[in-house]
């Protein structure tokens, strides 16, 4: 039986409005599509305001000065905003990109880059299972040829048996990654069905009831 | 002007019958459920056995790290992961670094999650959302308390569980809902301080994130829908995953025909032309 | 002048990012102090930056109002009301407060979730046009997209029992090898890059 539930009414309504996309932009799209905006901004804002008032303004109410820097940087920020005076967020903005890049490069270095290379050399071990250490192998092969595809400083003249050998190793390279990003696709192509199933259950289940 | 042949008009179909098409298989199968073998993936099972095999009291660090559009496709999974965290004899802090989290947190544990005789701040505490992206995960793992109360606005100072857990350094695991949140806590938690670290991942992203799973990086990966119903069969608790699989199953299935036909359209149309 | 403007600026992030360097290489108590401090500034920082971008959109869309702009102008004011509405709520509440979870639940989740479904019929659409085996490479993707996609349901084990042992090959095998090429191609770059920002050799903010 078709629900109620008034809660269930609006969402159910909302939802078709979204979906009144599918036919074309009317109206009732854009006034759905930017209540969407509002709500997004707004919960936004509010989680942000409560970060600062937990992090910054309650401690500096309880008597811990220092913590003025980090709201006056913050404010610098806004500065942004107007073309004469945006050269004075550059402090705060300085320094969020330093802790950043700082804390990524220190990340990258070991997870990406020494387990990566890691997990890549111990893939050469040779194991009890001919078919496993056939796949090790490929893996190898096929690690080694998409690294060597994204070196494009080869310098201006290479002899032609090493261009050769650099051919076909970037077409090795390619058909595997045009493997690896079809394997993306097809997982892409399921998440999106996923989004649509949840909503036809919603439509069809909660709110007609059938 | 000559009528263009059929295979023409087949290829510039209006993209209408297609939404159509697709849109009446998925509400017929979600009216006429159909229930199809799912076996169970070994990312999924390596969380499982994973799970199961912590010491009681062990911290598992649970973080919600995507937009509320993509709860339908993590929600299952995550529900289920953290139902059997709380089945278990474990303490866990709930946390989220995207904007969005700390509420779908919030009402999944309130409404989806039976918590058996679990009690607020000594056995599950949850902190709300931390700004800072990557920067809030770093400073996070290194002092729980930062961001000084929780998400009903109780100082964590005075929360038992967060008197034993103080860092990263005390938990035993980290699982990750969602994307690009995998990337941050790999880098500042598992990086950093060796936690392991388990997904509850989108379809698109499982592909990316093989090579972590392959290196011992993760402990566990689910694939979304499919990884939350899965992960449901084995607590023998099905749930929305399961609800959506058969449905799910056969959409997919229905545009992968699409594509089949249309690479049929086009090579009969080039051949006619040819 | 340049100095006040662009100079401190770089030389500020870079010393801040040989801060986080050194807390991680160079454990020291004093590092660890002040690194630690610096991600809390961090944050609170990110948290200050949310704001410019509401700035910006309610300046685009209060200038639609002001201008009556035709067929926007009434819009733009229903999202500006909806939003001080709920941030009211949340400010002087608090999230928890049934209002705000009744649109955060409703409303918001409902519309983003919708919206992300619009894509899923857009991908198929889009899928049945343009997923076309034209040559060897094309092929080669989309031959891989359909035996995993029928891994990952279960009705590709009814219409062929070994799809999940090709479609798992194909994960496990040359996926993950081709992942791994690409992460760590780009980890080296995103270094390179991170260390030219920190030494004031890149371009950007300032």
């Amino acid at each position: 039986m078709i629900s109620l539930d008034v809660a269930i009414w609006v969402a159910a309504i909302f939802n078709l409005l979204q979906w009144s996309y599918l036919y074309k932009e009317t109206r009732f799209f854009r006034f759905s599509e930017h209540t969407f905006l509002g709500l997004s901004i707004a919960n936004v804002l509010v989680l942000a305001i409560v970060n600062i008032v937990n992090m910054a303004i309650n401690p500096l109410m309880k008597g811990q000065v220092v913590y003025i820097l980090p709201i006056v940087l913050g404010i610098s920020i806004w500065t942004i905003v107007w073309t004469k005076y945006a050269w004075v967020s550059r402090y705060a903005i300085g320094l969020m990109i330093g802790a950043v890049t700082g804390l990524s490069i220190r990340g990258y270095l070991k997870a990406n880059i020494a387990d990566q290379l890691s997990a890549v050399i111990t893939l050469a071990k040779p194991t009890s299972d001919p078919f496993q250490n056939f796949n090790n192998a490929l893996m190898i092969i096929f690690t080694i040829a998409t690294i060597v595809y994204f070196f494009f400083t080869t310098g201006s003249r290479i002899p032609p048996p090493l261009a050769r050998m650099r051919s076909t190793i970037e077409r090795i390279a390619r058909y595997v990654m045009m493997a690896a990003f079809g394997t993306v696709i097809g997982g892409d192509i399921f998440a999106r069905t996923a989004m649509m199933t949840a909503r036809v259950i919603f439509i069809l289940k909660q709110w007609l009831g059938l | 002007m000559a009528k263009p042949d059929i295979w023409t008009r087949l290829q510039n179909v209006d993209a209408r019958a297609i939404y159509a098409i697709i849109g009446l298989v998925i509400a017929s199968f979600v009216l006429q459920p159909v229930v199809l073998p799912l076996p169970v993936s070994p990312g999924t099972r390596m969380l499982y056995d994973f799970i199961n095999k912590l010491p009681p009291d062990s911290v598992v660090v649970m973080s919600e790290e995507h937009t509320v559009g993509f709860w339908p496709e993590c929600g299952p999974g995550a529900v289920a992961v953290w139902q059997h965290a709380f089945q278990r004899p474990l303490k866990l802090i709930f946390v989220a670094f995207v904007q969005d989290g700390a509420l779908m947190e919030h009402t999944a544990l309130t409404t989806l999650i039976d918590k058996g005789n679990k009690k607020y701040g000594d056995d599950y505490v949850q902190i709300g959302f931390v700004a800072g992206e990557e920067t809030g995960v770093a400073a996070f793992a290194k002092d729980f308390t930062m961001s000084k109360s929780d998400y009903y606005g109780t100082p964590l100072e005075t929360l038992p569980l967060l008197k034993k857990a103080r860092s990263a350094k005390d938990v035993a695991l980290w699982v990750v809902t969602g994307s690009i949140g995998n990337y941050w806590v790999l880098r500042q938690v598992n990086a950093a301080y060796g936690v392991p670290q388990a997904t509850v991942t989108m379809a698109a992203q499982e592909a990316i994130y093989l090579p972590y799973l392959s290196s011992g990086q993760f402990v566990g990966m689910l694939n979304s829908v499919r990884g939350g119903a899965e992960y449901e069969n084995l607590l023998k608790r099905p749930g929305f995953g399961n609800q959506m699989m058969g449905a799910l199953t056969v959409g997919t299935g229905a545009i992968f025909c699409l594509v089949i036909f249309g690479n049929i359209v086009y090579w009969m149309g080039r051949r006619r032309r040819k | 002048m340049s100095f006040v403007k662009r100079q401190i600026p770089i030389f500020l992030t870079g010393l801040v990012g040989a801060i986080m360097l050194a807390e991680y290489y160079f454990p020291l108590v004093p590092v660890q102090i002040v690194a630690t401090e610096i991600q809390r500034w961090a944050v609170i920082l990110s948290a200050f930056a949310i704001f410019t971008s509401t700035f910006q959109l309610l300046r685009f869309h209060g200038k639609k109002i002001v201008e009556r702009a035709a067929g926007q102008w009434y819009i733009s004011g229903w999202m500006i009301a909806i939003m001080l509405f709920m941030v009211a709520i949340g400010v002087a509440y608090s999230v928890r407060h049934p209002i705000y979870m009744w649109l955060f639940n409703n409303v918001y989740y409902t519309l983003s979730a919708s919206t992300n479904s619009l894509m899923g019929f857009f991908v198929a659409s889009a899928a049945y046009r343009a997923f076309k085996a034209r040559n060897i490479e094309g092929s080669v993707l989309l031959i891989s997209a359909l035996i995993v996609a029928f891994t990952n349901v279960p009705i590709g084990m009814l219409l062929w029992s070994d799809f999940p042992t090709v479609g798992n090959w194909i994960r496990n095998v040359v996926n993950t090898a081709a992942f791994r090429g690409i992460l760590i191609g780009a980890a080296i770059g995103t270094v390179v890059l991170g260390i030219k920002r920190l030494i004031g050799r890149s371009g950007g903010y300032a």
